[in-house]
């Protein structure tokens, strides 16, 4: 518990982060996250060889890069996966960016979309869902959805498909009538279990992944939309340097990376060019597929 | 107060934003920044600027690659673009405006060069009797 | 049509390599050369990870004609990652190219290094003919989170004759620097009296290490 942790943050220097944080990211933290606060600030100050809070503090105001204070920004906000998770992305993707990728290709042709780091599956369902419902062009082409994760564990999770009240709260009734069957039993957390429909598990491709390892990549070509969301912060620069390459590499011309809303290509590749839709920004592979 | 002209700053050298900030808003423009060209293509994508100033050098994204997107955005290929630069030599000058710049200041800034481009260019009348 | 259903029984291995491409990955350095711009790309990518005799030189050729933008890429990536002293000399080259994305990636490949290995390489440069690669090493060394930063910056400082070059040492005083540096921000100041812009940027690094 926080008065176990040798390094957790005094009052004042809790105080003095929280009016930080609210200042530049508007993420408002009360006293009653505390011990989640602490617990990522320290991961960070140790990672960064900060010792003490002052000096991550002059890190987080005064790095050019505004690297670390996306890190700690993501590390506070992630963890929090649910489906329609930042749906505003799912809408640009059956509003905007598809309607494009298909406007040169026939009926019947391909479409990929990869879901990287799709821990327990909730991003590919959603995605899968979302064509569904919302793209009136769904049946017109073959769309592959395809899954993967580092760990193992979480994809056999995202394979079973079962989630409790907490995941789904994002959801309509009629989405959840309609996808979604009630099991027997209760979820760990307490509160019913629902299970994706058979139908929508056959339809996700889900495969072990290490994104920074090219062999395990290289099967992943001719891919329309990547979506990779909070998976990027994990990595240091030159790793996201190297995953962003590898993206470019996997995706057909024309094709979008789709990122978490605190992320920015910006502070990533040079590759790809940042598309502004109604719903969201995307950054593609040049048409031409060459640089920018 | 915000009605001004919207300038964007484009440059990985905190202090040529802050002083582009200091001497421009000082003249009634708005100004917004960023740090490299991805990230200016975000911020004009977001809230298209009446002028950009956009060093040469910056990681991720060069200048010139900026410009050469900015010229092929259909909202965005008419913004009125200053390069700004620590090169001097006229073949800099020349990729300049080849990328689609349509002024080029050499670095360091001086105030009023910049204010008397950023005026030209963003159509607002010279001198102090142009200022709101 | 509409979404595709997986293969019952198949093997949740995800979509396999073309098995052409993993034949011709046997040899990384001949991959290089490749006709196919996916295949030198991966090439660049394992050279990175797994860097044989040879590696950086036959990366750092690669780099003199490469026209596809994601092989360059992968190919300045695999140097910062080999990120020995033949891997950033290699690199040092190319910070004077016309193509302002090459020597920007070169740079960026440069600071991704250890502080140890890039530094030496990029010293020398702070004596360089050209103000526009002294910039560079001025950028490159201050970015390093090394001993000597603040010596190297403080000399350039007190004695680059290029305006913009002092300049660059400031800049990077601005984003991290400390009160040893004052006096020689003071005398970058006293040696270009005339110029606003030396005035502002000297008061703002200033005002960073003193009121953080």
């Amino acid at each position: 518990m926080a008065d176990t942790e040798p390094d957790g943050l005094s009052p004042e220097d809790y105080a003095t982060l929280c009016d930080f944080l609210r200042e530049r990211t508007g993420l408002s933290f009360t006293e009653a996250k505390r011990y989640f606060v602490d617990r990522r600030v320290a991961a960070r100050m140790q990672a960064v060889g900060a010792t003490n809070l002052r000096a991550y503090l002059n890190l987080l105001r005064f790095q050019a890069s505004g690297e670390e204070l996306q890190r700690l920004v993501n590390l506070m906000t992630v963890n929090e996966t649910y489906f329609f998770r930042e749906k505003y992305q799912f809408d640009c993707l059956v509003k905007s960016a598809l309607d494009e990728l298909v406007r040169d290709r026939p009926k019947g042709s391909r479409l990929r979309i990869w879901s990287a780091g799709c821990a327990t599956g909730e991003e590919p369902y959603s995605i899968a869902i979302m064509l569904l419902e919302n793209w009136g062009r769904v049946d017109d082409y073959e769309i592959e959805l395809l899954a993967s994760d580092i760990d193992s564990a979480v994809l056999e999770r995202a394979r079973e498909g079962i989630y409790d009240e907490r995941a789904l709260q994002g959801l309509p009734a009629h989405l959840r009538a309609k996808y979604f069957q009630s099991l027997r039993g209760t979820a760990p957390a307490g509160g019913p279990r629902w299970q994706i429909i058979e139908d929508l598990r056959e339809s996700v491709d889900f495969s072990l992944v290490n994104i920074a390892d090219p062999q395990q990549v290289r099967g992943f070509r001719g891919i329309d939309v990547i979506f990779c969301r909070n998976l990027l912060i994990y990595f240091d620069d030159l790793g996201r340097r190297e995953a962003a390459s590898m993206f470019h590499d996997s995706l057909a011309p024309g094709g979008f990376v789709c990122l978490g809303h605190s992320e920015s290509m910006s502070r990533m590749s040079s590759l790809f060019v940042p598309r502004r839709f109604p719903d969201a920004i995307l950054y593609q592979k040049p048409v031409d597929g060459g640089a920018p | 107060m915000t009605d001004g002209p919207r300038i964007l700053v484009v440059d990985d050298a905190v202090t040529v934003r802050a002083f582009g900030r200091r001497v421009l808003e000082a003249e009634g423009f708005v100004v917004d920044e960023a740090v490299n060209g991805i990230e200016g293509l975000e911020r004009a994508m977001a809230v298209p600027p009446d002028l950009v100033i956009v060093d040469v050098n910056m990681r991720k994204m060069d200048g010139y690659t900026m410009l050469r997107v900015l010229r092929r955005d259909p909202v965005l290929r008419d913004v009125p673009a200053i390069m700004i630069s620590t090169e001097s030599k006229d073949s800099d000058r020349e990729q300049a405006l080849l990328a689609g710049a349509n002024w080029y200041i050499v670095k360091p800034p001086r105030p009023e060069m910049l204010v008397e481009a950023a005026r030209l260019l963003t159509g607002r009348p010279l001198g102090p009797e142009g200022a709101p | 049509m509409g979404l595709v259903k997986k293969k019952a029984g198949a093997t949740p291995s995800g979509p396999a390599a073309p098995d052409a491409q993993v034949d011709r990955m046997a040899d990384p350095l001949a991959a290089l050369e490749d006709a196919d711009a996916s295949v030198r790309r991966d090439a660049a990518h394992g050279l990175g990870h797994a860097a044989p005799p040879g590696a950086v030189a036959a990366l750092a050729r690669r780099l003199e004609t490469e026209g596809d933008a994601g092989v360059r890429e992968a190919i300045l990536t695999a140097l910062a990652r080999i990120a020995t002293g033949e891997a950033a000399a290699a690199l040092l080259p190319f910070l004077d190219r016309e193509d302002a994305a090459l020597r920007n990636g070169v740079l960026e490949s440069l600071q991704q290094m250890p502080a140890e290995v890039a530094a030496p390489a990029l010293l020398p440069l702070l004596g360089h003919a050209d103000p526009d690669l002294r910039i560079f090493a001025v950028q490159g060394l201050g970015g390093l989170a090394h001993p000597g930063r603040a010596d190297w910056l403080a000399a350039v400082m007190e004695r680059d004759a290029d305006v913009n070059v002092g300049l660059a040492a400031v800049e990077a005083l601005a984003e991290a620097g400390s009160p040893e540096a004052l006096s020689s921000l003071e005398t970058l100041a006293r040696r270009f009296p005339d110029d606003p812009f030396v005035a502002f940027a000297v008061d703002a690094a200033r005002s960073s290490f003193r009121g953080g």
